[in-house]
């Protein structure tokens, strides 16, 4: 309540600042995405000139019936601005809507929406992440949105990534629309490789080959950096090995097959040989930027949302940065990617309303304002191929992964599958444990539970 | 104030004061008329506690024994077949099985096979460690600093403190002193013992228990201290006089003297370690590779991660069952010295 | 058993707002198989000597010898006394015979048989041989004062220490008490001192009292001396019960000079206080009990107002109103007098006692007789009559 309190006002003065600007610069990227959204230009550049503050008492007085939207995502400064002033001039471009937004920092973000869920106080509107979707989805607790935004007008949803939009459809209907996503790739500093005298590894040999040719010859603390419970990195080795979590029907585990093991292997290889520092640990920071932006390590598997913070605090680094994807001889490309969609309560008051609200949170200019942070790629295929991507080559290079990057769901029991593989690949990196031992012991566990 | 163990402790002491009034009150006005006015008085503390306290306590038991599906908001008794008969402990039945003989005790060795056991086994080790220190360091700085030394005002703070600190603190700060990088190791480095204290499923257990040590030996000070001023300095003049030194005086008078505080102590360590959390989840989140992972971090992770409410929730009540089983062995103990007298 | 003997002895708390004198220049003989009692008000210091003698509390300045041997800076258990305390000081855990033991289980080498065989023998001394394998919170406080008096009995120590051992005890037991230890005293005749405030214990117990006041020895004596002849307005009226009447007057070299009334000194008392009095004022004493009622005016005589009467059934203790002050006075219960009564009293020559008004020294002392009491009809050598023929005067103070 506090927050929602808190956000009402701020979101206000924020609009004032920046009400005639972002009007401005969602007209000129309506008219960019080809859209032809005149209702909506109208109402916000409306909005936009008699300040939000006029606008929301306007609606308040103005119709006897107000509809109030509650929205909740994680996400700060940057993003959180962003969510606000679209959610800001959602409301003052429609009648007898209020939107109320709550923000919950992203550690607590999963549970508080579940406790919610269980008192029945979830919030209409909201962020949901790919791999918690399925439990969401086969409980009933979304609304299917899918065939009302097909026959939306000017929303395009064909536009949407499949394999994007796939971990939020269960039984045929869409029940979220991904906001973003980022592919997982290697991230490597050159200038490590230059001084190395190596060029980029293509394949797990000629990776190790780098990494131990960097540890040679610079004085990087460690080449490369994983966490504990390697979460940006194992699947991604496994899947390219050829290996995978559940067989293809979902009904049992498969973590303990050769190819994953020797995925498993491989990663441990790295760590045991001092070729891998582990995060919080081998090395102080907790991801990429300040591990690599120091230049005390030159390699880390992440994804866009190293991007920005490498950009703004790493400059140097951030220049010398480029993004590739080394796989084992004869292995397939793949790797994992992160995606969070927008969706709504199958027990909200106002299922139009929240499907209109999405709508502009991911139509081309909502999922732009976004995803032109550079934090996030776009969820849309015409986004990813916009100039804007040119002349930046990390972005670019993990758009380009896009087509080969598989979110992390398994079914109903997701986190539960990824919480005892991490755990096993945790014991395997601190030492406790044989790669073999602990990823048969991840399937046999993985199997208890399915 | 919250200590790692510091709601329950607060609690406890709530209850005993609140027995304590009721019990006077009782004593001092027996007649019949005053009974409504007595009733009026407690019906507010009825309530609270009813709605607040005993109502989720009832539901939670319920769910025990329910699949509970998060958002439907509603629970199916989990049945399956035991001794031939179908009853509603298919979550109890899960936690428990396999029983760790049935893997030749594996599940108490490693966290892929029976996760509570292995909660269980950490929670034990804890406990079986914390527990004794904690009592005798508690005791025994209580007992140094009762004595008549210089500054030692500033010394019980300094022990103390600690106790004040809000476990999530407390956790993070000896994350940063234990970690592979951290303040220890600038020590140990030179002499070649650095390691990666927090971060090794081998030393993370133990580190667990320096942090709930740190906080819980002066906690227990005060406690001992406050029973050290009601020994009355009579006995340890006739010690004297009796020929008892030093070690004897301390053996003879000051141990048996502390019965009260002994059992006070040992109830609210023993309760407090079984539930250790706050520490744990700030220092390691259960980990690596679970080797912090006590029974209440398991019961959170099984609610709140899982979203298995209803498996949570047989966790909590098996837990409690434990944490009451061995109060009141400790106080049947207690009571039965009592009968001596 | 043996004597004992303080030699100036000085005790000082340091304390932060300067050191504190709790035992000021003390010097104390005690006869073997002596029962000395130390009195004074709270604070006098009298518990602090007790427990420097124990060892319990180390001496600033001066000596403490039992026996022939210097024990200033001996060990409590080395010291060869036991003590009693107020509160008893029992070990709650231990059981009877456990408190009894543990004194002799610490200091000698006494085989189990020996032991318990001394504890049964104080046991049934005390008549608590039941209680033995009871614990102390089972006792009553009388009960649990015989087993600290069997826990120092036990030990056969030279010198029994008594820190008001009665004052937890509820006045009837402690009568008893009082009867019993006196009695056990005579039995083993061991020295010992005795710490009390309460002088009527300290009247009917000692062989000896010792007044303290302010850390100092106000005087050393018998009973009866202390009550004759007190050294100083201090122990007169801290002696005896109800307090002896102090009266503040002036002494013109010839008369007492009373606000409202003059009292005529007989000779002699005229001729001490010429030679005894620093100046002119002087503090006449009475004993309440010594006031006499008079029928006639006459000399040292004159009337009070009765404002309060207090029967106590034997006597009535009358508090009489005058000029020069109030007076207290004891007659006889069967003498009827009202509250508000016009009252001629008088103060009868032989019984007044006075002092130094500025000093508070005894300038002179009341008539003392010694005469068997009527109903006597044989006397043995009784403590009373061994102590009054040490006889004593004001001037024997230490």
């Amino acid at each position: 309540m506090v927050d929602t309190n808190r956000s009402g006002p701020s979101r206000r003065a924020l609009v004032k600042s920046l009400g005639v600007g972002t009007a401005l610069g969602l007209a000129g990227c309506s008219g960019g995405g080809g859209g032809s959204s005149e209702g909506a230009d109208t109402d916000t550049t409306a909005g936009g000139e008699s300040t939000a503050a006029d606008g929301s008492s306007g609606t308040d007085s103005g119709s006897g019936e107000t509809t109030t939207l509650n929205v909740a995502s994680w996400g700060e400064g940057l993003e959180r601005e962003i969510v606000e002033e679209i959610l800001t001039n959602y409301e003052s471009s429609k009648q007898g809507v209020e939107v109320d937004y709550q923000n919950t920092p992203n550690e607590q973000y999963s549970q508080n929406l579940q406790t919610q869920f269980a008192g029945g106080e979830e919030p209409d509107v909201f962020y949901l992440i790919a791999d918690e979707a399925p439990t969401f989805m086969r409980n009933s607790a979304l609304l299917g949105i899918g065939s009302d935004l097909r026959d939306a007008e000017e929303y395009d949803f064909e536009d949407l990534l499949d394999n994007l939009v796939e971990p939020f459809t269960y039984e045929g209907t869409v029940y979220g629309v991904p906001k973003d996503f980022t592919p997982v790739g290697l991230f490597y500093n050159s200038d490590h490789l230059d001084a190395a005298g190596v060029s980029a590894p293509t394949t797990w040999s000629e990776l190790r080959s780098v990494l131990e040719a960097i540890a040679e010859s610079t004085d990087v603390d460690y080449p490369m950096a994983v966490g504990s419970q390697p979460r940006n990195t194992l699947l991604a080795l496994v899947w390219q090995n050829g290996g995978d979590v559940l067989s293809e029907d979902g009904s049992e585990a498969v973590i303990g097959s050769p190819e994953a093991v020797e995925a498993m292997e491989f990663l441990d290889g790295l760590v045991e040989d001092d070729l891998a520092g582990i995060y919080g640990n081998d090395i102080d920071a907790t991801w990429a930027p300040p591990a690599m932006g120091p230049g005390t390590i030159s390699m880390s598997m992440t994804g866009a949302w190293s991007v920005s913070t490498l950009e703004q605090d790493y400059a140097d680094v951030y220049e010398a940065t480029e993004v590739g994807l080394p796989i084992p001889e004869g292995g397939e490309e793949a790797t994992i990617s992160f995606t969070t969609a927008w969706a709504a309560s199958a027990n909200t008051d106002a299922p139009d309303a929240s499907v209109e609200l999405i709508q502009s949170l991911t139509n081309a200019e909502g999922m732009w304002e976004w995803v032109s942070t550079g934090t996030a790629l776009p969820a849309r295929q015409s986004l990813l191929e916009r100039d804007f991507y040119d002349d930046r080559p990390l972005l670019s290079g993990l758009g380009d992964l896009a087509e080969v990057a598989h979110p992390m769901v398994f079914g109903p029991q997701t986190s539960t599958i990824l919480d005892i593989i991490m755990n096993e690949a945790e014991a395997v990196l601190t030492g406790s444990k044989s790669p073999e031992t602990a990823m048969t012991n991840a399937e046999r566990q993985i199997n208890s539970e399915l | 104030m919250s200590t790692p163990d510091g709601s329950v402790r607060a609690s406890f002491r709530r209850a005993g004061s609140a027995l304590r009034s009721t019990a006077s009150r009782v004593v001092d006005r027996p007649s019949e008329e005053n009974n409504l006015a007595g009733i009026l008085f407690v019906v507010p503390n009825v309530v609270v506690f009813s709605v607040f306290l005993l109502g989720p306590i009832l539901y939670a038991f319920v769910l025990s024994f329910q699949e509970w599906n998060l958002f439907l908001g509603t629970g199916e008794p989990a049945w399956t077949e035991l001794f031939g008969v179908s009853l509603p402990v298919a979550n109890y039945v899960d936690i428990l099985q396999p029983w760790p003989w049935e893997n030749n005790w594996a599940s108490l060795r490693s966290p892929s096979f029976n996760l509570w056991w292995f909660a269980v086994r950490n929670t034990v080790l804890y406990t079986a460690v914390v527990v004794p220190v904690q009592i005798v360091g508690g005791f025994l700085v209580a007992l140094a600093l009762d004595g008549r030394i210089r500054g030692k005002k500033v010394y019980r703070a300094a022990y103390f403190l600690p106790v004040m600190l809000s476990a999530a603190a407390s956790g993070v700060i000896w994350r940063w002193v234990l970690s592979k990088n951290g303040v220890l190791n600038e020590f140990l480095r030179p002499v070649g013992l650095a390691y990666g204290w927090a971060n090794s499923p081998d030393t993370a257990l133990g580190a667990l228990m320096l942090i709930g040590l740190w906080g819980g030996i002066g906690f227990n000070m005060i406690l001992y201290l406050a029973g050290l001023q009601n020994i009355p300095d009579e006995l340890y003049e006739a010690a004297r006089i009796d020929g008892a030194d030093g070690l004897n005086r301390i053996r003879h008078v000051t141990w048996p003297n502390l019965r009260n505080t002994h059992f006070f102590v040992t109830v609210l360590a023993i309760i407090g370690t079984f539930q250790v959390f706050g520490i744990a989840l700030a220092f390691a989140e259960g980990g690596p590779a679970r080797a912090t992972t006590t029974i209440v971090v398991l019961i959170y992770e099984t609610a709140f991660a899982r979203s298995s409410f209803g498996r949570a929730t047989a966790m909590a009540f098996l837990l409690f069952a434990v944490v009451f089983v061995f109060s009141y062995y400790r106080y049947r103990i207690e009571q039965q010295e009592e009968v001596g007298y | 058993m043996a004597r004992m003997s303080i030699d100036e002895m000085t005790k000082r708390y340091e304390s932060d707002d300067g050191d504190v004198l709790a035992v000021d220049d003390l010097s104390l003989d005690i006869r073997d198989g002596e029962f000395l009692v130390l009195v004074g008000p709270s604070g006098c210091g009298k518990s602090t000597t007790l427990r420097a003698i124990a060892g319990l509390e180390t001496v600033s300045e001066g000596t403490i010898r039992i026996g022939d041997r210097d024990v200033t800076d001996v060990k409590p258990k080395d010291r060869d006394i036991a003590m009693v305390f107020q509160n008893y000081a029992l070990y709650p855990q231990k059981t009877v015979a456990g408190n009894m033991r543990f004194g002799l289980e610490m200091t000698t080498d006494l085989d189990e048989s020996a032991i318990a065989g001394r504890v049964e023998d104080a046991a049934r001394l005390l008549d608590i041989t039941e209680l033995l394998d009871r614990r102390p919170r089972a006792l009553s406080g009388g009960q649990q004062q015989r087993v600290a008096l069997g826990r120092a009995i036990v030990r056969d120590p030279a010198v029994f220490l008594m820190d008001e051992p009665l004052s937890n005890l509820d006045a009837k037991l402690r009568t008893q008490m009082r009867t019993e230890l006196q009695q056990l005293h005579d039995e083993l005749g061991a020295t010992t001192v005795y710490v009390t405030h309460d002088q009527t214990e300290a009247m009917t117990m000692g062989d000896r009292i010792a007044v303290l006041d302010d850390g100092r020895l106000q005087q050393v004596g018998t009973p009866m001396e202390m009550y004759y002849e007190p050294a100083n307005e201090f122990v007169a009226t801290f002696i005896g019960s109800p307090s002896m009447n102090t009266l503040a007057a002036t002494f013109d070299g010839d008369d007492v000079l009373f606000p409202g009334f003059t009292y005529e000194p007989t000779a002699a008392q005229r001729d001490a206080l010429a030679d005894g009095l620093g100046g002119d004022s002087v503090t006449v004493g009475i004993r309440p009990e010594d006031v006499v009622l008079a029928d006639e005016p006459g000399p040292r005589t004159t009337e009070f107002v009765a404002t309060i009467v207090e029967p106590m059934g034997g006597e009535n203790v009358l508090h009489l109103r005058h000029e020069l002050g109030e007076v207290v006075a004891t007659v006889a219960g069967g003498q009827r007098v009202r509250e508000g009564d016009r009252v001629r009293a008088r103060f009868p020559a032989d019984h007044v006692h006075a002092f130094d008004g500025e000093t508070g020294e005894a300038v002179f002392n009341r008539t003392r007789t010694d005469e068997p009491a009527t109903g006597v009809v044989g006397t043995s050598a009784g403590r009373d009559g061994d102590t009054l023929a040490g006889g004593s005067d004001p001037g024997d103070r230490p």
